[in-house]
């Protein structure tokens, strides 16, 4: 295959297109995920069913599903969006309800005394969630959190089959119009992703590090 | 045609692919139970060099696209004489990527069997292989099981993903169906409906048995 | 402040400082309370002995609404909540209002510390001024600091509790709870997780507190030598009951139950 403008240009536009489509899906789906996953620990059941009806559904079809139903449907009963913004909203959603049960498991391991310590002293109990126990529940979530960013990137390839041009499409074209082997170009493609997919995990290693010193398990054993 | 009556009238149709579906996920799965077995089994022995290369095949599976490894499947394999129908290549692709996820349930299964159990075995005189299959094993598995259903159930989701290798299960009956009949809500709205009631139920199953397997850690240590 | 002698009085127009009133509290099947009731007044010191499993702490922390009994009524100062069939009307949300002003009056120290390990000491016990009372940082700052110099801890404010010793992260504890002024302190077993050697200075600032006078004090704990010392009255329980109750003198000296003699008889034997 020759890198020819026309290849190197279309090479940059996809990749242009997967990491905001990346980006876009991950800045929509971590907010989701702390608000939901806090919402799951509520004391009140309709607050906390609502939120697990959320999770639950998503979790119930793929997101190849759900990209489809969202590209076909939406536009259907009136809700016209771009490509792009549909795919990044579906995968943001599916990356929330995901990212949600990290932080809902992180939040329910973190000891029970430190609850009932920032109540005793007359916090509210959303005060001693943000304050005392989301702050110690961080470092339980992240590794969990690296996998959704990965795969808010693997699903950008999704994307390929609403019209979105970013890599796999590219792949998909390239291929099409003859200007590469579909095998070669398909296993660059390949490569392509787990190189992008090495930034997020150092980023995330970076992240583990800074939030260590809010790990709890020190407390335990009281140097004396 | 009332929508119900039409959603009636292709139910066949929709049999089938869900048939494919299932037949997707049974063979995907079975290949990826023995696949990711061996590949658990390299690294928990610590082979020299073959260790590392199981490192960066479950890296590099979990790291890429299920869809463009699709792809690869489908283009790759005729290249090096292999002609399989769509239906295998698709089964290949999934049973290849969840290895790599089967391969870490299964890894962290053995490795909390205590060392102990090992330095027993070979105190008896039990050669490796032995002691993994008579000892460690059967030990590994109760707590693998929750795991790897989840597993199941994922790929039972992701078998859509075979429906852009030309291959009619579910999602890929979907998209015939409507693009000949327009009737794009409906249909998609039952094919969320029939993956939902299918795997809900399973993954309140899978969470049930995690936490009996919980409680019988919990047990365990405590005798 | 801890010094100050008027801080801890209760306000006028007293009935007791803390009351539990026919409180009934399970776990399942196992009965935990058996509907005690227990009254606390002003300025009085109760210290609360007993087994393991007779209830002591689940009595401390229904006072603190940190368990929900199935029956019964929980008294602080002026203000009460009832549970179950005693239970009043009103919202959920004024309900939780009450149960957060109750507790606003007393203050609790936990056997397990439970310091914020994300905080240093000084953040520790200025957290609730600043969340809670709505004080300005400076102002928390200095309260807090005030409150660490009096339990001994005035050159340890930027330590994280992980770098403190098990008594000093108790004694950072007690200022926390005792920062916020509460009408009545409760200590739940607060020397048990600590090593034998560091008992002693996290007695001596409790001690220190009782003395100072007005303070309403209920103590859980197995040291009886401490109990016998600071008490006004001493309560002994088994089973989710009170079985007997008295001056230190008459429990400890000569007590009238069988059960209090065998159980004081086998923990002097240790």
């Amino acid at each position: 295959m020759r890198l020819s403008p026309y290849v190197i240009h279309s090479a940059l536009v996809g990749l242009y297109y997967t990491v905001i489509a990346t980006v876009l899906s991950c800045c929509l789906a971590f907010p989701i995920a702390f608000i939901v996953g806090i919402l799951r620990v509520s004391r009140s059941r309709t607050v906390r069913g609502c939120a697990m009806v959320y999770v639950e559904g998503i979790r119930g079809a793929s997101p190849i599903v759900e990209l489809y139903w969202a590209f076909f449907v939406l536009p259907l009963i009136g809700i016209r969006f771009p490509p792009l913004e549909v795919g990044v909203l579906v995968l943001g959603l599916v990356g929330g309800a995901y990212a949600s049960e990290a932080v809902r498991g992180a939040l329910l391991a973190v000891d029970r005394g430190q609850w009932e310590a920032g109540l005793s002293l007359s916090m509210s109990r959303s005060s001693t969630v943000l304050r005392i126990v989301l702050p110690q529940a961080i470092p339980t979530m992240l590794p969990i959190f690296q996998n959704v960013a990965i795969d808010m990137l693997k699903g950008t390839s999704l994307l390929s089959l609403v019209t979105v041009t970013e890599l796999t499409r590219t792949a998909n074209e390239l291929g099409t119009v003859g200007v590469m082997s579909f095998s070669s170009g398909y296993g660059a493609l390949l490569v392509i992703y787990f190189l992008l997919s090495l930034p997020i995990m150092a980023g995330m290693a970076k992240l583990e590090k800074y939030t260590a010193r809010y790990q709890s398990k020190f407390v335990r054993r009281p140097r004396s | 045609m009332g929508t119900a009556a039409y959603l009636w009238s292709v139910r066949s149709q929709m049999a089938q692919g869900l048939v494919i579906t299932l037949e997707a996920t049974g063979a995907g799965m079975a290949i990826a139970l023995t696949v990711g077995l061996g590949i658990a089994v390299i690294r928990v022995l610590k082979l020299p060099g073959l260790s590392q290369v199981a490192r960066f095949y479950i890296l590099f599976f979990r790291n890429t696209p299920l869809l463009v490894q699709l792809y690869v499947w489908y283009y790759v394999l005729p290249q090096y004489g292999i002609v399989l129908s769509a239906f295998l290549v698709g089964v290949v692709g999934l049973g290849i990527q969840f290895s790599a996820y089967t391969a870490e349930v299964y890894r962290a299964g053995l490795e909390q069997v205590p060392r102990g159990q090992w330095e027993a075995g070979s105190a008896l005189g039990l050669r490796t292989a032995a002691i993994l299959r008579s000892i460690i094993i059967p030990q590994a598995f109760r707590p693998i099981v929750p795991g790897l259903g989840n597993y199941l159930i994922s790929m039972f989701k992701d078998s859509a993903y075979l429906s852009v290798v030309t291959v009619f299960e579910l999602l890929g009956t979907t998209e015939q169906l409507a693009a000949s009949s327009f009737r794009y809500t409906a249909l998609f709205t039952l094919l969320g409906v029939i993956y939902f009631s299918l795997s809900y139920p399973a993954s309140v199953c899978v969470r049930v048995l995690e936490r009996r397997a919980a409680r019988g850690r919990q047990n365990a240590l405590r005798s | 402040m801890l010094s100050d002698p008027n801080t801890f009085t209760s306000p006028p127009g007293r009935g007791a400082a803390v009351a539990l009133e026919d409180v009934h509290k399970r776990y399942g099947e196992k009965v935990v309370l058996d509907g005690l009731s227990l009254t606390v007044a002003s300025g009085e010191k109760v210290a609360i002995i007993g087994p393991s499993g007779s209830g002591k702490s689940t009595v401390l922390r229904c006072v603190m609404a940190l368990e929900e009994p199935e029956k019964g009524r929980i008294h602080v100062g002026d203000n009460w909540i009832g549970f179950g069939s005693d239970r009043g009307d009103g919202s959920r949300r004024s309900r939780n209002a009450e149960i957060i002003k109750l507790r606003g009056a007393v203050g609790f120290v936990f056997q397990q510390f439970n310091l914020f390990p994300h905080m240093t000491a000084l953040r520790n016990v200025s957290l609730a001024l600043r969340r809670v009372r709505g004080i300005n940082g400076t102002d928390a700052a200095a309260l807090a600091e005030g409150a660490l110099r009096e339990v001994g801890l005035g050159d340890k404010l930027a330590a994280y509790p992980q770098q403190l010793s098990g008594g000093e992260q108790q004694r950072v504890a007690i200022a926390r709870a005792c920062v916020l002024q509460p009408q009545v302190m409760l200590f739940d077993e607060v020397t048990s997780a600590l090593d034998p050697e560091l008992v002693g200075e996290v007695l001596g600032v409790i001690r220190r507190l009782a003395e100072v006078g007005g303070m309403t004090m209920v103590i859980v704990t197995h040291e009886m030598e401490f109990a016998r010392r600071i008490a006004d009255r001493v309560i002994f329980m088994e089973k989710g009951s009170i079985v007997e109750e008295g001056s230190p003198e008459r429990i400890f000296g000569d007590p009238i139950e069988v059960r209090t003699r065998q159980f004081l008889r086998a923990v002097s034997e240790r």
